[in-house]
C-alpha cells in the first residue's frame, strides 16, 4: 500500500479509456502527454498576458492567468459528461489548484491525471493559525500570519491543497541542538 | 448445531409479486433489529428441524422503529431448497433469525448524481436506495428492465416512487436505448447495477465504452450459492474430515460440524471467508478472487466455492 | 467507578489532577511484552478485558466531569476542533444512539435514556443536562446531534465514510489528541492520514488494518491500544497548540520525572454503525504519571524495558527523544530484571506504596 497523502503523479499519458481528453498547463513549455497525435486533447494554457483573447488559437485556449484558467474549468466541469478525462501539468501550487477544482465538480480517481510537479515551490497552511503561504521553496517558512517559523511536514491536505506547517518552539531546537553536540 | 446469537423474528406477511418473486415482511420478536443503511443485506436463518438454511437477502424496506424489515426472494432454480423453502412452506408465523446485516452495496455519499440500473431480482438493493436517495432529496434515476408479463408487478412495486425518477422498461437495456442514456450523464454521475449475469456484463461493457472510471462504477453480483458434486473437506490442524453434500454449501458444512469459520455475505461478493488451500483443487465460483489467485487455487471462498478434487484441505 | 461530580482538577496550567487507587489499577496499560513495535492488536471489543478500562463500551472514569469541561473550553477556544462534513449526517444519529443507548444501559446511575418511537428523553445526571428531542430531527437539540453526544463523553471521537474500498475521515470531534489535527487531515483517506507516520507501511500494517476495517460488521466492535508519552496531564496535544505545550518536552529533569512524564494510552475502539454504514473511531485518552505507574511492580518494569530498547525512529516520531533517558534512567534502579508475564493485566490487587514526593 503507497500511505502517503501526496497527490497521485506520473507521467502523462493519454489514457485511452476517456472519450474526451482536456489538458490543462500553466505554461506552455510544459509538453504534451505521451500518446497523443490520432487523438488529441483539448488544450488549455496560461500564458500570463492581459492581451491574450481565450479561443484565439485552433485547438488551444490561451488564458491570461491560472485563477483565469481555473475559473473557466470548473464552469466547464459543471456542464461536462461522463468520459473525459483531465490531465494537468505545471507547478505544485497549480496542480494543487487542479485537483481541488475537478474534486469540487466530482471528478474521480482515474479522471484526474497530473504529471510531476515542475516546481518545488509548495503552499504551506499553518496549523496554528490557519494562513496559508504560498510558493514556499524551503523546508521552512515564516508564516505571513502570525509569524511562527513553520517547519513543513511530509503531510499533504488534497482539500485544502497544502502541505502541513507546524512551528518548534526555540526551546526545543536548543535542547535537541545540545543533544545533538554531545550525543 | 445452535445458531449464533442473532435478532428473533416472524413472518408476519408473503406478498407473491411474481410467479417467481415473493416479498416477506419480518416482525420483530422482542428485541427490535437494529437500523439498516440502503443497500444491507441479512443472513437470515430458518428451515424445519431436518433443514436449517442460512441464506442473504437485500433488504428493500425497514421501518425506523426497528419492528419490522422486508426482503423479496426469488425462487432460485438451481436452489439448495432455501428459497423453495420460503416460497413453499414459509407462512405468516413462520419463524425466522436475522443473523447478521451487512452492506457491501452502498451508494456514494459524496456523489452529486446516482444512475441505478437494474434487471430482475436485481431492483432489491435499489428499491432500498431509492426510497433514502428521494427521502434525502438526492439526485437519481432508476432504469429497471424486466420481462413483459413482469412490468405490472414492478410497476407496483414502485408506485410510490417519482415517475420522473423511475422508468420500467419491458425490453432489454440495449434495445431500450440504454447506452444513450447513460452517455449523457454528467461527468460526476456514479453508476450502480445489479441483475442477472447477462445484464451484468451488458453494463459493464457499455459503462466501459463510455469512458465510467471504475471508481464510479458499483455493482453487487449477488447470487444464490448453488449446490454440486460432494467432496470432503479436511481441516489442517485437527486433521478432522468433514463431508460436503451435494446440496449444501463449503460454509454450510463446516458451519454444521461446529467449526467457528469466518463469513459476511454467504454469496460470493465481500471476501471474508477466504480460507488458505494447503491441497487439493477449488473450484471458483466467487466474484472477490483475481483471475491469478484463482488460478494459483491457494485461496477458497466457502460460501460459494466448492471442489474439483475428492478431498480439500484448509489451513483452520 | 467513582465518578468526581465537579471539576476540581485542571488540564492545563496549574496543572491539578490525580488518580485514584481503583483509576490506577483499571489503567489500560499498553505493553503486554517487554518490547514494543507496531502491530495490528486488534482484538473484539467484548465487555471484558485485563482492566475494568475495557469492561464497557465507552469508558466513564473518576475525571469525566473535568474532561468535558476541559473539551468544552477547548471548542470555546477552537471551535474547528469539531467539524462534521454534511453527507456523514445519518452518521451522527447513529452516534446519537449507540452512545446514549450503551452508556444509559451500562451506567444507569449516572445517564438515563426513555425512547417513545422517536421521540426520545436524555438524561445526564453528571453534567446536569436533560433533553427531550426527536430522533433524527436535528432542529430538536440545542447543537448538532454529533457535537451534542460527543461534548458529553470523554475522548475523541471521528466518524468515517467507506467508498472506494478506503475509510475518508469525514467528520469528528477532537480535543485530545497526540499531535494530529483534525482540520487539516479532514476528508483523507486511511492511506492518507496514516502518512506520517513511520515503519508501519513498510511493516504491512496499514494494508492488514484497512482490509480488516472495510469487513467490520455491525454489533462486532473492536479495540487495540496505542500509546506515547506527555509531559505534565495536558489532554490538548494538538498541533495547533504545540507551540503552547512543545516547550514542556524540555523541561523534564531527574527531579521531576515522576510526577511530570505522562504515559499517554489512547483506548481506541471501532464500530460500525447501521444507518451510515460509516465507521465510528474512539479514542480514550488516559494519562498516567510515571509515579503511579511506578506503584504497579509489573508495569514499572516493563515500561522500563520498553523505553529502554524502543527502535530511535518510533522515538523520535513520538517525540520522546529529549526526555526518554531522563526516564529509563529513572526506572532502571526499579527493574531487577525477574520475568514478566504477559499480558498487560497488573497481578496486582493492591498498589505499592507511593514513592515519596519530590523535594
Amino acid at each position: 500500500m503507497i500511505v502517503s497523502s501526496q497527490l497521485p503523479f506520473a507521467p502523462l499519458v493519454l489514457d485511452a479509456s476517456g472519450v474526451r481528453h482536456l489538458y490543462v498547463r500553466d505554461t506552455a513549455d510544459c509538453p504534451l502527454p505521451d500518446g497523443c497525435g490520432a487523438v488529441m486533447p483539448e488544450i488549455w494554457t496560461v500564458v500570463s498576458d492581459a492581451t491574450v483573447m481565450a479561443d484565439a488559437r485552433e485547438g488551444e485556449v490561451l488564458l491570461r492567468s491560472v485563477t483565469a484558467l481555473l475559473e473557466r474549468l470548473a464552469g466547464r466541469l459543471a456542464r461536462e459528461r461522463v468520459g473525459l478525462r483531465l490531465y494537468g501539468a505545471g507547478g505544485a501550487s497549480f496542480l494543487s489548484r487542479v485537483a481541488i477544482v475537478a474534486d469540487a465538480a466530482g471528478l474521480a480517481t482515474g479522471e484526474v491525471l497530473l504529471a510531476p510537479p515542475r516546481d518545488t515551490a509548495r503552499r504551506v497552511v499553518c496549523v496554528h493559525c490557519d494562513t496559508l503561504n504560498d510558493g514556499v521553496q524551503a523546508d521552512t517558512v515564516r508564516c505571513l500570519g502570525c509569524g511562527t517559523t513553520l517547519f513543513v511536514r511530509e503531510h499533504y491536505s488534497r482539500g485544502l491543497g497544502a502541505y502541513m506547517g507546524v512551528g518548534e518552539p526555540e526551546i526545543l531546537l536548543q535542547a535537541m541542538e545540545a543533544a545533538a553536540r554531545h550525543g | 448445531m445452535v445458531e449464533r446469537s442473532g435478532y428473533l423474528a416472524v413472518i408476519a406477511s408473503v406478498e407473491v409479486l411474481t410467479p417467481t418473486l415473493r416479498k416477506f415482511v419480518l416482525a420483530a420478536q422482542g428485541v427490535r433489529f437494529p437500523a439498516v443503511s440502503a443497500g444491507s443485506h441479512v443472513v437470515l436463518g430458518f428451515g424445519s428441524a431436518a433443514r436449517r438454511y442460512k441464506n442473504a437477502y437485500s433488504v428493500v424496506s425497514a421501518t425506523p422503529d426497528g419492528r419490522e424489515l422486508s426482503v423479496i426472494v426469488r425462487r432460485a432454480p438451481q436452489s439448495r431448497g432455501g428459497s423453495a423453502f420460503l416460497h413453499d412452506q414459509a407462512q405468516d408465523g413462520t419463524p425466522v433469525t436475522v443473523l447478521s446485516s451487512a452492506n457491501l452495496f452502498p451508494v456514494s455519499k459524496t456523489a452529486k448524481r446516482h444512475l441505478l440500473l437494474s434487471a430482475g431480482v436485481g431492483i432489491t438493493p435499489f428499491l432500498a436506495h431509492a426510497r433514502t436517495l428521494e427521502a434525502e432529496g438526492a439526485d437519481y434515476t432508476l432504469h429497471h428492465f424486466c420481462r413483459p408479463e413482469e412490468k405490472p408487478a414492478f410497476v407496483t412495486l414502485l408506485a410510490d416512487l417519482p415517475p420522473g425518477r423511475v422508468f420500467i422498461h419491458d425490453r432489454p437495456p440495449e434495445d431500450a436505448g440504454m447506452k444513450h442514456h447513460m452517455a449523457e450523464e454528467g461527468i460526476a454521475t456514479h453508476l450502480y447495477f445489479c441483475g442477472p449475469e447477462g445484464f451484468m456484463g451488458w453494463v459493464e461493457q457499455a459503462a466501459a465504452q463510455l469512458g465510467f472510471v471504475a471508481a464510479k462504477v458499483h455493482s453487487e453480483h449477488f447470487f444464490v450459492p448453488e449446490g454440486g458434486k460432494p467432496f470432503t473437506v479436511v481441516l489442517a490442524s485437527s486433521g478432522q474430515r468433514i463431508a460436503v453434500a451435494g446440496d449444501e454449501t463449503l460454509l454450510e458444512a463446516l458451519e454444521n460440524a461446529g467449526v467457528d469459520a469466518p463469513c459476511m455475505c454467504r454469496g460470493g461478493a465481500c471476501g471474508a471467508c477466504a480460507l488458505e488451500v494447503m491441497d487439493g483443487v477449488p473450484e471458483h465460483r466467487d466474484h472477490v478472487l483475481t483471475e491469478q489467485e484463482k488460478t494459483e487455487g491457494r485461496t477458497i471462498l466457502t460460501c460459494v466455492s466448492r471442489a474439483r478434487t475428492d478431498t480439500l484441505t484448509l489451513n483452520l | 467507578m467513582t465518578v468526581q461530580t465537579s471539576a476540581r482538577e485542571s488540564y492545563r496550567p496549574p496543572y491539578q489532577v490525580t488518580n485514584s487507587a481503583e483509576t490506577i489499577l483499571r489503567f489500560p496499560f499498553p505493553f503486554p511484552e517487554d518490547s514494543y513495535m507496531y502491530s495490528m492488536n486488534v482484538e473484539p471489543h467484548i465487555r471484558s478485558g485485563p482492566v475494568a478500562a475495557m469492561h464497557n463500551t465507552f469508558d466513564i472514569d473518576e475525571h469525566y466531569v473535568a474532561e468535558c469541561a476541559e473539551k468544552a473550553r477547548i471548542l470555546q477556544e477552537d471551535p474547528k476542533r469539531c467539524i462534521v462534513q454534511p453527507h456523514m449526517r445519518a452518521a451522527e444519529w447513529d452516534f446519537v444512539e449507540l452512545a446514549m443507548s450503551s452508556l444509559s444501559d451500562q451506567y444507569p446511575q449516572h445517564f438515563s435514556l426513555r425512547r417513545e418511537g422517536q421521540d426520545w428523553h436524555w438524561v445526564n445526571r453528571l453534567l446536569g443536562y436533560e433533553q427531550s428531542f426527536v430522533f433524527g430531527d436535528a432542529t430538536t437539540l440545542p447543537l448538532p446531534p454529533f457535537e451534542y453526544m460527543a461534548r458529553q463523553m470523554q475522548g475523541d471521537f471521528t466518524l468515517h465514510d467507506q467508498r472506494e474500498d478506503d475509510l475518508w475521515m469525514d467528520g469528528g470531534m477532537v480535543t485530545a489528541q497526540a499531535d494530529w489535527s483534525l482540520k487539516f487531515d479532514l476528508g483523507m483517506s486511511f492511506r492518507q492520514w496514516h502518512a506520517p507516520v513511520p515503519k508501519a507501511a513498510e511493516m504491512g500494517v496499514f494494508d492488514r488494518g484497512l482490509r480488516f476495517l472495510l469487513m467490520l460488521q455491525h454489533e462486532k466492535p473492536v479495540r487495540r491500544l496505542n500509546w506515547t508519552m506527555t509531559i505534565n496531564p495536558r489532554l490538548d496535544t494538538s498541533p495547533e497548540n504545540f507551540m503552547v505545550w512543545g516547550p514542556d518536552r524540555a523541561s523534564v529533569t531527574p527531579d521531576n520525572v515522576a510526577d511530570k512524564v505522562h504515559l499517554r494510552v489512547e483506548l481506541q475502539t471501532l464500530y460500525r454503525l447501521p444507518r451510515s454504514n460509516a465507521i465510528l473511531f474512539s479514542i480514550r485518552c488516559y494519562l498516567m504519571p510515571l509515579r503511579d505507574i511506578m506503584r504497579v511492580p509489573k508495569w514499572r518494569r516493563r515500561l522500563h524495558r520498553v523505553l529502554r530498547d524502543l527502535d530511535p525512529t518510533l522515538s523520535s516520531y513520538k517525540g520522546l527523544d529529549l526526555y526518554r533517558q531522563t526516564v529509563v534512567d529513572f526506572l532502571a534502579p526499579y527493574d531487577d530484571g525477574a520475568p514478566l508475564s504477559s499480558g498487560i493485566q497488573p497481578e496486582v490487587v493492591q498498589l505499592e506504596k507511593a514513592l515519596a514526593p519530590a523535594a
